[in-house]
């Protein structure tokens, strides 16, 4: 299937901002290991990987990691 | 992610120690205090550490990726739930929480994270216009819809400065990471 079509739309499918209909269609395409959407998705995720990474980092309170501890011991 | 998926506790706090300055810095961004972005960043690893003897990166695929692109849909997802508003289209939430096979290589990734600096200044270059559309989409989680009624704008001419903004960077990006150079 030609998929040039979806060109412009894999990073907005990893920002979760595709429209519905064409949403769906790539997630169909994926389920279906479909190279051409696979290719393209790998190449938005790095343009979308450096549009997530923050301005600061912030080191979290460390009692965030204490409760987590917390939290995967009770499970 | 291995060691994770074997419940080594240790792991999780070296993947922690490791990613979550960055997540954390990027869900500040998203989320309208910081006791909601810790929240969300302890609810991500939490589901990490459930999920990870069924599903996780493998070895080629990288996790810094998956772990920032996740994060940033938790950050969304949380911010609308917050604001009343419908949660993001489930079939992207879905493919990115199921799959991994849209992950790109470490190597990819790390050679970003050592052009930071040029990117930046990439995304500098975009027009003011198409960096706050694109704003919208990334730290807010908006769909196209949603962005023109908050600038009043037509919906065709919002998604073709989103159009434009995202090709744009999506060009310099490559030559970025690419064996060809541009004017940058």
């Amino acid at each position: 299937m030609d998929c040039k079509y979806l060109d412009e739309s894999y990073e907005l499918f990893l920002l979760a901002a595709a429209p519905p209909d064409v949403a769906a269609t790539i997630r169909e395409h994926v389920g279906r290991d479909c190279e051409y959407c696979l290719a393209h998705l790998r190449q938005a995720a790095q343009a979308v990987y450096f549009l997530c990474q923050p301005v600061r980092p912030i080191r979290p309170n460390p009692k965030v990691k204490t409760e987590l501890f917390h939290q995967i011991h009770r499970k | 992610m291995v060691r994770v998926a074997r419940r080594d506790a240790a792991a999780l706090g070296e993947l922690f120690d490791r990613y979550a300055p960055q997540l954390l810095g990027l869900l500040a961004e998203i989320l309208p205090n910081r006791a909601t972005a810790e929240q969300t960043l302890q609810g991500l690893f939490l589901s990490i550490w459930t999920e990870a003897t069924l599903s996780r990166p493998a070895p080629s695929q990288s996790v810094g990726a998956w772990l920032l692109i996740r994060g940033r849909l938790a950050g969304i997802g949380r911010l609308r739930s917050e604001r009343g508003l419908p949660p993001p289209p489930e079939a992207c939430v879905e493919t990115v929480l199921k799959y991994r096979t849209w992950l790109p290589q470490p190597d990819m990734i790390e050679l970003i994270d050592g052009r930071t600096e040029m990117l930046r200044k990439v995304l500098r270059q975009l027009p003011r216009h198409q960096r706050e559309v694109l704003d919208y989409v990334v730290h807010e989680g908006c769909s196209e819809p949603e962005i023109a009624q908050r600038l009043g704008e037509p919906l065709a001419r919002m998604r073709a400065e989103l159009s434009a903004g995202l090709t744009f960077f999506r060009h310099r990006l490559r030559a970025v990471l690419g064996t060809w150079t541009a004017n940058i």
